[in-house]
């Protein structure tokens, strides 16, 4: 179904909440819907190179938007995030390096 | 942080300044704090996005922008501080190209222009002529005599023709005397003071016999022109002086008697005299020092002086002529030219201001809070307003320091004046007369001297630069080439030479 680990794993999650997980070994993505945990390790290793130990993954709720008038009303989408966490001493670099 | 100072000419100095790798980090520090408390980055409370997560989406470029304003600012301040240099204006950055590099040492130049440092001449025992002038009896009179006037009572005359000295009221027309009454003209009202020509050319002596209701015409010449001035008397009336009593005295300034009246007029005239001449006696002495003590004037100053004056001359004319004040406002060109002719006076103001200043300094001569706060009290009951208000006003506009400089400078008046030998005569000798007028010629050719010099350092930066031109253009061949980097660095040397040259003539 997927053809290469990049339509599995959509882009990593750089927010307050997962910067703040990667001293513990875990990082946040946004994966394909359909994906699943053993898909989404297997990316995550030919991606970074790292071993990966457990994924949990949630999909995250639809909020209610209106659009235009005031029945109109959609929502935003629905996606899926997986928190990874990787074996002791493995690491991903989520920022490009300073110097 | 490491400064190194070089004096330019025109009392300007060149401080390169090389900020420290710490410097550097605590300037990018403090940026990236502020940029990630004012920017928001998606995904992060304010101030709480990673430093590379900053970089990557705001851009390295940006931060490293703020960061140079940031160390630019402090070491700057620094340096001045450190060097202890008393600046004027604001100072002129010369900031290499690339932002800073975090965990490397940045290296800039600043041009500042300083208060220009001389050797004050001596200035105790100054010798001046102070004119003695005594309050007459005639100018006494001449007080009272526009007391009367204005106290005066106006009556209207009905019973006889108008006669010198009347307020008469009339309104007229005017024409060119070879033609004829306009079909339709508007009738002017108008005021005259028989006796004081107020209108211009004079209908004072025709009007002198008219009576209330009488119709005439008079001519005149008028800008070249024979003219017909067709006047009616609308009304005629009379001042009628009050006598000079007890009641007088009473009535207008308070006084019991004539002769306390009198006194008192006497002792005013007295020491407006007296501080008139005190003042013209200081301005000469400050002409005298100012005679000797040549030195550079920073045409920064000047500018300031110039401009001072030429707001004061616009105000002023706005009542005169409200068109020419209109065109001056509006073209800045205009403004300039006007403004050249104050030049010398606004160099010889400079110049006293700074001789003041260093006499002061001299004299370790300081200003206390309190002076200050009773000078802003003075300052808040002429406008009206309460000390604080006033203060608050001053304090945003910065015009406290400009209060402290006019109290510091007063007192050094007023020491120069103490240690002056004052000699005291009937009338002023030509010598002391003429020493205003040649200080400020003085200034004139300085100033001519000055721009001249200006001209050829930026014909000769012109020209620099050109040949720099012509030589970037003789290498592109090789686009990399250094060369046109180190043309600016060339043209400014080139501008700094032949200026000192000139200054020193």
């Amino acid at each position: 179904m997927f053809e290469t680990p990049y339509d599995v794993i959509v882009r990593p999650l750089i927010t307050e909440k997962s910067v703040g997980g990667s001293s513990q070994g875990k990082y946040s993505f946004r994966v394909h819907t359909d994906a699943n945990k053993i898909q989404i390790k297997d990316a995550i290793e030919r991606i970074y190179e790292v071993k990966v130990t457990k994924v949990n993954t949630l999909i995250v709720k639809p909020k209610p938007r209106r659009r235009g008038g005031k029945y109109r009303m959609g929502h935003t989408p629905v996606w899926k995030k997986a928190v990874v966490t990787l074996a002791a001493g493995n690491e991903i670099k989520l920022f490009e390096s300073t110097e | 942080m490491q400064v190194s100072v070089e004096q330019l000419q025109g009392s300007q100095v060149r401080l390169a300044i090389e900020a420290a790798t710490d410097d550097v980090g605590s300037a990018f520090d403090k940026a990236y704090r502020e940029i990630s408390r004012t920017v928001p980055v998606p995904g992060f409370r304010p101030g709480k996005a990673p430093r590379q997560w900053i970089a990557q989406v705001i851009g390295r470029e940006v931060v490293g922008e703020r960061a140079r304003e940031l160390l630019v600012e402090e070491t700057l301040k620094q340096a001045i501080e450190g060097q202890s240099l008393d600046i004027l204006g604001e100072p002129r950055l010369d900031l290499p190209e690339e932002v800073p590099a975090e965990g490397a040492e940045f290296s800039y130049s600043a041009t500042v222009v300083v208060k220009p440092t001389f050797e004050l001449p001596q200035y105790r025992g100054i010798p001046v002529e102070r004119e003695v002038k005594a309050a007459t009896d005639e100018l006494v009179d001449e007080e009272i005599e526009s007391l009367r006037a204005k106290h005066a009572r106006i009556v209207p005359v009905t019973d006889r023709p108008a006669q010198e000295g009347d307020l008469v009221d009339i309104e007229y027309f005017v024409y060119p005397a070879d033609q004829l009454a306009p079909v339709s003209p508007r009738r002017m009202p108008m005021v005259l003071c028989l006796g004081q020509n107020w209108f211009s050319p004079s209908l004072d002596d025709d009007v002198v016999g008219m009576s209330l209701g009488d119709a005439k015409v008079i001519t005149r010449t008028s800008g070249g022109q024979m003219m017909n001035y067709d006047i009616r008397i609308r009304n005629i009336q009379q001042r009628i002086l009050p006598e000079v009593n007890e009641e007088f005295a009473m009535r207008t300034t308070g006084f019991e008697s004539v002769e306390e009246l009198r006194e008192d007029i006497r002792t005013r005239i007295q020491s407006q005299f007296e501080a008139l001449t005190r003042e013209s006696a200081i301005n000469r002495i400050l002409a005298r020092l100012a005679k000797e003590c040549r030195f550079d004037l920073p045409d920064i100053l000047i500018r300031a002086a110039v401009r001072r004056r030429l707001i004061a001359w616009v105000s002023a004319l706005r009542n005169d002529n409200p068109e020419m004040a209109h065109y001056l406002a509006s073209s800045d060109a205009a403004l300039e030219a006007a403004g050249e002719r104050f030049r010398p006076s606004a160099r010889a103001a400079v110049r006293r201001a700074l001789l003041l200043d260093a006499i002061a300094k001299a004299e370790g001569i300081t200003v206390d809070e309190a002076e200050i706060a009773a000078k802003v009290a003075e300052l808040a009951e002429r406008t009206g307003t309460s000390p604080d208000v006033a203060r608050r006003q001053l304090e945003a506009q910065g015009g406290l320091a400009d209060i402290e400089e006019e109290i510091r400078n007063a007192k050094a008046e007023e020491l120069l004046w103490s240690a002056a030998v004052v000699t005291e005569v009937e009338k002023l000798s030509d010598a002391e007369l003429a020493i205003l007028d040649e200080v400020e010629e003085l200034e004139a050719r300085e100033d001519e001297q000055a721009r001249a010099a200006e001209a050829e350092a930026a014909q000769a930066q012109q020209e620099a630069a050109e040949a720099a031109g012509a030589e970037a253009e003789a290498g592109t061949e090789s686009p990399a080439s250094p060369e046109p980097e180190a043309s600016p660095e060339e043209a400014s040397e080139t501008e700094a030479t032949p200026g000192t040259e000139a200054a020193s003539e």
